[in-house]
C-alpha cells in the first residue's frame, strides 16, 4: 500500500463513518444509504476522474439543497434531518468532484458536518463506534493529506507518495488517531456543561416500530418479527414475597393488549379506555408478589403498559431519559375493563414505570362451573360465521359436559400438536380454517386465535392477548431484556371466581424460533453497552462533572489519609493505584519536558536582548560597534582603547555567544552578568 | 543596515482549511451549548483535541534543529546565486516534517526552501536561488522556520538565529572607455636588473649553489664550461583607482554609476595582472596583486556611500592613477 493509497482510504473511510453515524439514527432510508455507499465507492475507484464534471455536480448539489429548503419550509421535513441530508449531499459532491490532496480539507469538513448531524439524530451506542472510526480516519487522513501536499511541492516528493506506507508509518498515524480520541474523551469530560436552550429541535428517533399493540390485530401481520433482535423492554424484578427469576431466561408472559371481537381475519378492541390518572389499580387483582421496574424503548413504538403475570397496579410513569428533547408536559394513564393500561402520550425517547404484579400461577380453575357474568358473555363469546369444521372440531375435542378447564386443556393440547412456522400463508378466504385443516401450521397469532375461537364455539369466554414472552438476563447491566422476537400472542380464558387465566397453545418451537443463543446474548450485551453509553455520555451533565470531581478529590484525600496512617502497604488494590501514579508521573514528566525547552528558549532570547541592550549602553558612552566587526573584535577594540569595563564586557560577550550559538544553558548568573556589563560610566574614551 | 528586530518566539497562522475548521468548531460549540446535546460536545471535543495535537506535533517538528547557511562568496548585484541551507535534526527519535525555511531579511528576503522530512539525528541539504538587487553588506542574522504539520490547518513559525554576513559586490559592467592610463601597460615591464622575470638578461658562469636546471647545455658545450641563463627582473604595473565620493547624498545615483565603473576597472586591471589599489574619501589601499586584494577593493566599493564632509582621497605615490569622478571618468 502506497502513501497515496493510504491517504485515499483514510479520506473515504472518514466519509463513510460519518455517514454511518447519521444512518444509525434510523432516519436515513435504506435506498439513500446504498446510494451514498455507491458514491463513496465510485469516488474511491475513480480517484478524481470526475473532477472535470465539477460544475455539473455542484449544480446537482445546489438543486438538492433547494429541494431540501422547500421541504423544510413546507414542514414536510424536520430542520435537523434536512441539515443532515444536505451534509450528505455536500459530502457526495466533494467525494466525486475532488481532484487531489488539496481538496481533502473540504471533504473532511463535510464529513464533520455529517458527524454533527448524526449527533443530533441519534443517541445510539453505534454512534460511538462510528465516531471512533471517524476520529481515527480523520486524524490519519488529514496527516497523510498534508504530507501529500507538501510532497507535491518538494523535490523527491513523488517518490515519497509512490513509496510504501510502511507498518511503522501506518502504526504512527493510527496511534495519532487513538491519541485524538483520547483527547476528545478528556475534552468531553471537562468541557463545562451549559445550555442556552434557545432553539432545541427534536431528536428524530427512527427504526420501524413493532406492530401488534394497536386497536386492531390482523392475522398474519407478525410473521417476520421472530428474527427481530432489537431490545424492546428492559426490566428489573424485585420480590414482594414471591420468587422472582434471577438469571438466565425467564418464563414469563408479559401482557400488553387484549382483543375482544373476532371478525374472521382480525381482532378488534371494543372496550373503551377511561382516564385513570397517574396511577392504576386493577380491580379484583390478586395480591402482588413481585415488583417490576420497566422501561419501554422507542423501538416498541407503542404506548402500552406491559406487565408480567397478572397486573395489580401501575405507578410512577416518567420519560426514559432525564433530559427529554422537546417539551414534555407529562402524561396520564388510560385503562379499560379488560385490564389493559396505556399511556395517553409517550415521550419519543421511551418511558418507564413501576408495576406490582402477581407472578404466582393462577389457582385451580377446575370445577368453577359456567356461570358467567352477563358482561363476560356479551363481550367474550361473540363469533363470526365459522367454517362448520371449526365448530365440529371444538365439539370433538372434549365431552359435551366436560369442565371448561378440561376443554381448554384439550384444545391447548390439540393445537400444540400442530406445527409452528413463521411463513405466512398468503391471501386466503378463511385463515382460521386454512390453518386448522389444510396448512396445519402457523405462528402464535393463529394458535391463540384458534384456541379462542374453538372455546367460544363451546360457549367458553376467551380472548386474544398480545405481549411478550420470556426475558433474558443481561449480566453486563444487571437487568432483563425483551427483544422484538419475543413478541407473542396467547389466549386468556374466563373462569368464574378466578377471572381470566392464560393459556399458551403455541407449540414449544415458537420459543425456539425466538432469538436465543449467541445472537440473543449479543443483543443483550449491546443493549448493556447502550445503557452504559446513554448514562455515561448521552446524559452526562454538569452534575455528573461535579460528582466526578468530588469523587476524584475524595479518592485523593483517602489516599493521603491512608498513606499518612499506614504507609503504602495499607493501600488496597495497589496495582491499580500504582498504574494511576505512573500515569500521573508520566504526565508530569511530559510537562517538564515541554516546559524546560520553553524556558531555555525564553532565556536564550533574553540573552540576546540583554546583549543588544549592552551595545546600546556602550553606544551612548561613545563606543559604537562597527558593522563590519564581530562581537569578539569589538571587545578587542574596547580593550585596545583602554575602556575600564572592557574585561566585564568581554566576559559578558563570551557568555552571550556561548548561550546563543554554543548551546550552553542560559543561567540566571550569566543573564545578570549581561545586564551589569557596561552599566558603569567611566567617561568617554579617546578615539 | 537597520536595527535588528527582536527574535519572535513563535507565531501561528491559520491556513484556509484552518479557518473553515475553526469556524466549524465554533459552530458546533454554539450548537452544543444551545441544545445541551452531549454528542455535539463529543464532536467539539474531537475538534479541540485535534487542534491541541496539531500544536504539540508542530512544536516537536520545529524544535532541536540546527541550521547553517552556505553562502556564496561575494556575489555581484543583479546576478543570481545559490544559497545552501543545511538542517540538522538533533532529536534522538522524532523526525521533523514539512519544514519551510524562509529568509525574512536582507536582499534574499522571501527566498524559501522546503524539506519534506528530516529524520532524527540526520542532516538534510537544501538550496534556494536568489538575486540581490543592490550592493552592500547585509547581516542575515536569522532564518524563519515554518511547518504546517500535521494537519495543514495551522502554520507555526519560529525564528532561528543564524549570524551570517553577505557581501554583495557592485554589479558587473564594462569598464568605461579611455580609462587605462597611458603609462600603464598590461602585465609587467622590464626593470633593468637581473631577476626572476621571463626576458633573457644573459649567460653567466654557473656558480656553486646555483640551480643546475638553469644551465644552458648547448651554449655550455660550445663554450666548454657550464653556463647558466640569467633572466631580467620585471616590475608589475601599479594603478590606483581613485573615486572622490565627497558628494551630496542627492547625487547617490551618479555615485552608484561611478562605483560600478570603479569596480569594473578594478576587475579588469586585476585580471590583466596589474597591482591595483583604491582610494576614496576616508579609505585607501595601496596597490597590490592577488584575488584577496581585489576582494578587499570590491568590498570597499560595496559599502561606499556619499561622504560630503570627508577628507580628500589619498593616493600612494609611484602608481598610475585612474580617477573615477562621479558623473564622468578621466584617466
Amino acid at each position: 500500500m502506497t502513501v497515496d493509497l493510504a491517504r485515499r482510504i483514510a479520506a473515504h473511510a472518514a466519509v463513510a463513518a460519518a455517514f454511518a453515524s447519521m444512518a444509525v439514527g434510523g432516519v436515513v432510508p435504506a435506498g439513500a444509504g446504498m446510494a451514498f455507499g455507491l458514491v463513496v465507492a465510485a469516488g474511491f475507484a475513480l480517484d478524481g476522474r470526475l473532477s472535470r464534471f465539477a460544475p455539473v455536480l455542484t449544480a446537482l448539489a445546489g438543486t438538492a439543497l433547494a429541494f431540501l429548503v422547500v421541504l423544510t419550509a413546507q414542514g414536510a421535513l424536520d430542520f435537523v434531518v434536512a441539515a443532515a441530508a444536505f451534509a450528505a449531499v455536500l459530502a457526495a459532491n466533494r467525494v466525486l468532484a475532488r481532484r487531489n490532496a488539496a481538496d481533502d480539507g473540504l471533504l473532511y469538513l463535510s464529513a464533520l458536518l455529517m458527524l454533527a448531524g448524526g449527533a443530533a439524530l441519534s443517541a445510539d451506542v453505534l454512534y460511538a463506534a462510528c465516531f471512533a472510526a471517524f476520529g481515527v480516519a480523520m486524524t490519519a487522513g488529514l496527516t497523510l493529506s498534508h504530507l501529500s501536499r507538501a510532497a507535491e511541492a518538494s523535490r523527491g516528493g513523488r517518490a515519497f507518495l509512490a513509496g510504501p506506507a510502511s507498518a511503522a508509518r501506518v502504526g504512527t498515524v493510527l496511534a495519532l488517531g487513538a491519541t485524538t480520541l483520547a483527547g476528545a474523551a478528556a475534552m468531553f469530560a471537562f468541557l463545562p456543561r451549559m445550555t442556552f436552550g434557545v432553539f432545541r429541535p427534536r431528536v428524530a428517533v427512527g427504526g420501524a416500530p413493532l406492530t401488534g399493540f394497536s386497536q386492531r390485530l390482523r392475522l398474519g401481520g407478525h410473521g417476520a418479527i421472530k428474527t427481530d433482535t432489537r431490545v424492546m423492554l428492559r426490566f428489573r424484578l424485585g420480590s414482594l414475597g414471591g420468587p422472582v427469576p434471577t438469571e438466565g431466561e425467564a418464563d414469563l408472559l408479559w401482557r400488553g393488549r387484549s382483543y375482544e371481537r373476532y371478525e374472521g381475519a382480525e381482532w378488534t378492541k371494543v372496550l373503551e379506555e377511561g382516564i385513570a390518572g397517574s396511577e392504576v389499580r386493577i380491580d379484583g387483582a390478586p395480591t402482588p408478589d413481585a415488583r417490576a421496574e420497566v422501561e419501554v424503548l422507542p423501538a416498541a413504538g407503542t404506548t402500552t403498559v406491559f406487565a408480567p403475570g397478572r397486573l395489580a397496579s401501575v405507578f410512577d410513569v416518567r420519560p426514559a431519559t432525564d433530559r427529554p428533547t422537546g417539551p414534555w408536559r407529562g402524561t396520564f394513564l388510560l385503562a379499560d375493563d379488560a385490564g389493559d393500561v396505556t399511556l395517553h402520550r409517550a415521550p419519543e425517547e421511551g418511558y418507564r414505570y413501576s408495576a406490582r404484579v402477581a407472578l404466582a400461577p393462577v389457582p385451580l380453575v377446575y370445577g368453577r362451573g359456567a356461570a358467567y357474568p352477563d358482561f363476560v358473555r356479551d363481550t367474550y363469546l361473540e363469533l363470526p360465521p365459522l367454517d362448520p369444521r371449526v365448530t365440529e372440531l371444538s365439539r370433538s375435542l372434549a365431552a359435551p359436559d366436560a369442565d371448561p378447564a378440561e376443554v381448554a386443556g384439550a384444545v391447548q393440547r390439540h393445537l400444540r400438536g400442530l406445527e409452528y412456522t413463521t411463513e405466512l400463508p398468503g391471501s386466503v378466504a378463511d385463515p382460521l380454517a386454512h390453518f386448522l385443516f389444510e396448512r396445519r401450521a402457523g405462528h402464535c397469532e393463529y394458535f391463540s386465535t384458534a384456541m379462542a375461537a374453538l372455546l367460544r364455539a363451546r360457549g367458553i369466554p376467551a380472548r386474544n392477548v398480545t405481549g411478550f414472552a420470556g426475558g433474558r438476563y443481561v449480566p453486563e447491566g444487571d437487568y432483563w431484556v425483551l427483544l422484538g422476537g419475543d413478541a407473542h400472542s396467547w389466549t386468556e380464558v374466563y373462569f368464574p371466581g378466578v377471572g381470566f387465566a392464560s393459556y399458551d397453545p403455541t407449540p414449544a418451537d415458537a420459543r425456539a424460533a425466538a432469538p436465543r443463543g449467541f445472537f440473543a446474548r449479543l443483543a443483550g450485551a449491546l443493549d448493556a453497552l447502550q445503557v452504559r453509553w446513554t448514562a455515561t455520555v448521552v446524559e452526562y451533565s454538569a452534575t455528573d462533572q461535579l460528582h466526578a470531581a468530588r469523587r476524584a478529590l475524595s479518592a485523593l484525600g483517602d489516599l493521603r489519609d491512608r498513606v499518612a496512617m499506614g504507609g503504602l502497604r495499607d493501600l488496597p488494590s495497589l496495582p491499580r493505584r500504582a498504574a494511576a501514579a505512573a500515569v500521573l508521573a508520566a504526565a508530569i514528566a511530559v510537562a517538564i519536558a515541554l516546559w524546560r525547552p520553553a524556558v531555555r528558549a525564553g532565556r536564550t532570547g533574553e540573552a540576546t536582548r540583554q546583549y543588544l541592550a549592552m551595545l546600546r549602553r556602550l553606544r551612548r558612552q561613545g563606543h559604537v560597534k562597527p558593522p563590519a566587526a564581530t562581537a569578539t573584535e569589538f571587545c578587542r577594540e574596547l580593550s585596545q582603547r583602554g575602556h575600564p569595563a572592557a574585561g566585564e564586557v568581554t566576559a559578558a560577550t563570551e557568555a552571550y555567544l556561548a548561550i546563543r550559538f554554543g548551546g550552553r544553558q542560559a543561567t540566571a548568573e550569566a543573564l545578570r552578568a549581561l545586564w551589569r556589563a557596561g552599566r558603569s560610566r567611566p567617561g568617554r574614551a579617546a578615539p | 543596515m537597520g536595527l535588528r528586530r527582536p527574535l519572535r518566539f513563535r507565531r501561528l497562522r491559520l491556513t484556509r482549511d484552518g479557518w473553515y475548521y475553526c469556524a466549524f468548531a465554533i459552530g458546533v460549540g454554539l450548537a452544543a451549548l444551545n441544545t445541551g446535546n452531549n454528542l455535539l460536545f463529543l464532536v467539539l471535543g474531537l475538534q479541540l483535541a485535534a487542534i491541541i495535537l496539531s500544536g504539540v506535533l508542530s512544536e516537536r517538528s520545529l524544535r532541536h534543529l540546527v541550521i547553517r547557511r552556505e553562502l556564496p562568496r561575494d556575489p555581484s548585484a543583479g546576478e543570481p546565486f545559490t544559497v545552501g541551507l543545511v538542517i540538522r535534526n538533533v532529536k534522538p527519535f522524532w523526525p521533523s516534517y514539512t519544514l519551510v525555511l524562509r529568509e525574512p531579511d536582507g536582499p534574499v528576503a522571501g527566498s524559501a526552501a522546503n524539506a519534506l522530512v528530516v529524520p532524527p539525528r540526520s542532516e538534510v541539504r537544501l538550496a534556494y536561488r536568489a538575486r540581490a538587487p543592490a550592493r552592500g553588506r547585509f547581516e542575515l542574522w536569522r532564518i524563519e522556520v515554518a511547518t504546517r504539520f500535521p494537519f495543514g490547518l495551522f502554520e507555526k513559525l519560529r525564528d532561528v538565529p543564524i549570524d551570517d554576513e553577505l557581501w554583495v559586490l557592485p554589479r558587473r559592467a564594462r569598464p568605461p572607455e579611455g580609462s587605462v592610463p597611458a603609462a600603464a601597460h598590461e602585465g609587467a615591464r622590464p626593470d633593468g636588473r637581473p631577476g626572476s622575470g621571463d626576458e633573457l638578461w644573459g649567460l653567466v658562469d654557473l656558480r656553486p649553489g646555483d640551480d643546475r636546471r638553469t644551465v644552458h647545455w648547448r651554449k655550455s658545450a660550445a663554450a666548454g664550461r657550464l653556463l647558466k641563463v640569467e633572466r631580467e627582473r620585471e616590475r608589475r604595473h601599479r594603478v590606483t583607482i581613485v573615486l572622490d565620493n565627497r558628494v551630496a547624498p542627492a547625487r547617490a545615483a551618479a555615485l552608484e554609476h561611478a562605483v560600478v565603473a570603479a569596480a569594473a576597472l578594478a576587475r579588469r586591471h586585476a585580471a590583466r595582472g596589474l597591482a591595483v589599489g583604491f582610494a576614496c574619501s576616508g579609505a585607501s589601499r595601496p596597490p597590490d596583486t592577488g584575488p584577496a586584494m581585489l576582494r578587499r577593493i570590491l568590498r570597499d566599493l560595496a559599502v561606499l556611500g556619499p561622504n560630503p564632509g570627508g577628507p580628500p582621497p589619498r593616493v600612494a605615490p609611484g602608481a598610475g592613477v585612474v580617477a573615477v569622478r562621479v558623473g564622468e571618468v578621466a584617466g
